[in-house]
């Protein structure tokens, strides 16, 4: 019963950051929604072993990009880039009017779509600082050394303003 | 790329915020995968334990080439359950929270066994045919016994089970080769940016 209040204590702070991860390397939504069916589960067999060397949100971090991987790589075709029309559910906007409000999802489609589009190893890295990680913490989920994390992180984030700005996205 | 405009990014895709699945969900789904694995797991083994019967029992008997017969039989079997359960411990996802880099060495490791393994399953599949074959000639030219039309349609049947095991070989072998090329694409990239 501890494991399950726990899980579910998990799952209330950090549900949204591993959704918006699944959905970043998985644009198809019943497949986005596997993967996150499979990082839970592997969150709920791995809470057990956590013993708080790192914080809670680095390690749900962590299992979410490691079974990202695990689907991307093992996916039969390559991840299909079909736009996110379905997919965004918001926080009240804090714009003024509704054409603010459908300009700032359209904006977010772009976002996503453009997080979507990129390379396997810059998407893991830009979707971390998306997310508010430093660079300390990248360098943790990732596994490289603070240093290098800062290099993936400028590249990423050039990469992904490159994308927006070209209108590729 | 100016601070504000991250800032902004980073707010905008913050505020995305998908419901979070209820934990009592989220068990259920173990449960069921848990005992999907644990079914198939029981078909595998009484698979095998009836394929070794049946293959003692031909040995044993005194049908015409039975020995030979039981002994490929007995063979197959065995390299099939052992491919099987062998299989399934490769298929078990890597420990989840170790470090995308810790992580990704392992599947890499993982996927380059499975490659080779399923590499190697074609020569065994061309030591089967070859198996089928020689007992067909035996067969048909030794000392044909009485039930020999019933034997050739065994043998025929033998075949296609055989080449539809190949077609599903080449298959899985050809996805793991991707999956393979995917994982040594990405672990290139993580190391590229090691200052």
């Amino acid at each position: 019963m501890q494991l399950q209040e726990e899980l579910a204590a998990v799952l209330r702070e950090h549900g949204a950051l591993i959704v918006r991860i699944a959905r970043s390397h998985e644009s198809d939504r019943g497949r986005a929604e596997e993967l996150v069916q499979d990082i839970h589960v592997a969150i709920w067999q791995a809470l057990p072993k956590f013993r708080g060397e790192a914080n809670v949100r680095t390690y749900i971090a962590r299992i979410a990009q490691n079974r990202a991987i695990t689907h991307v790589t093992r996916e039969a075709r390559r991840p299909r880039s079909a736009p996110l029309e379905d997919v965004v559910e918001v926080l009240p906007s804090e714009a003024a009017g509704p054409e603010d409000a459908a300009a700032e999802t359209e904006t977010r489609r772009r976002l996503q779509r453009a997080v979507g589009e990129l390379p396997l190893a810059l998407r893991l890295t830009v979707t971390l600082a998306l997310e508010g990680f430093s660079p300390d913490e990248v360098a943790t989920v990732l596994g490289i050394s603070s240093s290098a994390a800062s290099v993936r992180l400028h590249r990423a984030k050039a990469a992904l303003m490159d994308k927006l700005n070209s209108g590729e996205a | 790329m100016s601070t504000n405009d991250w800032t902004e990014l980073t707010r905008l895709w913050q505020s995305d915020v998908p419901a979070a699945a209820p934990a009592l969900e989220v068990m259920e789904w173990q449960r069921r995968r848990a005992w999907a694995w644990r079914l198939t797991a029981i078909v595998d083994v009484v698979v095998t334990i009836f394929g070794v019967a049946a293959s003692l029992w031909v040995m044993m008997s005194d049908k015409p080439n039975g020995a030979i017969l039981g002994a490929g039989m007995l063979a197959l079997t065995l390299l099939a359950g052992g491919g099987s359960l062998w299989a399934r411990s490769l298929r078990r996802a890597p420990a989840a929270d170790v470090s995308v880099l810790a992580s990704l060495d392992t599947a890499l490791h993982r996927a380059r066994v499975s490659v080779r393994y399923w590499f190697s399953v074609f020569p065994v599949n061309v030591g089967y045919f070859l198996f089928l074959a020689m007992l067909a000639f035996v067969t048909a030219f030794g000392d044909p016994p009485a039930s020999l039309p019933k034997m050739l349609v065994a043998l025929g049947g033998a075949a296609i089970w055989g080449a539809i095991i190949q077609g599903i070989s080449v298959v899985y072998y050809q996805a793991r080769l991707r999956e393979l090329g995917r994982l040594e694409e990405l672990k290139r990239a993580l190391d590229e940016s090691a200052p």
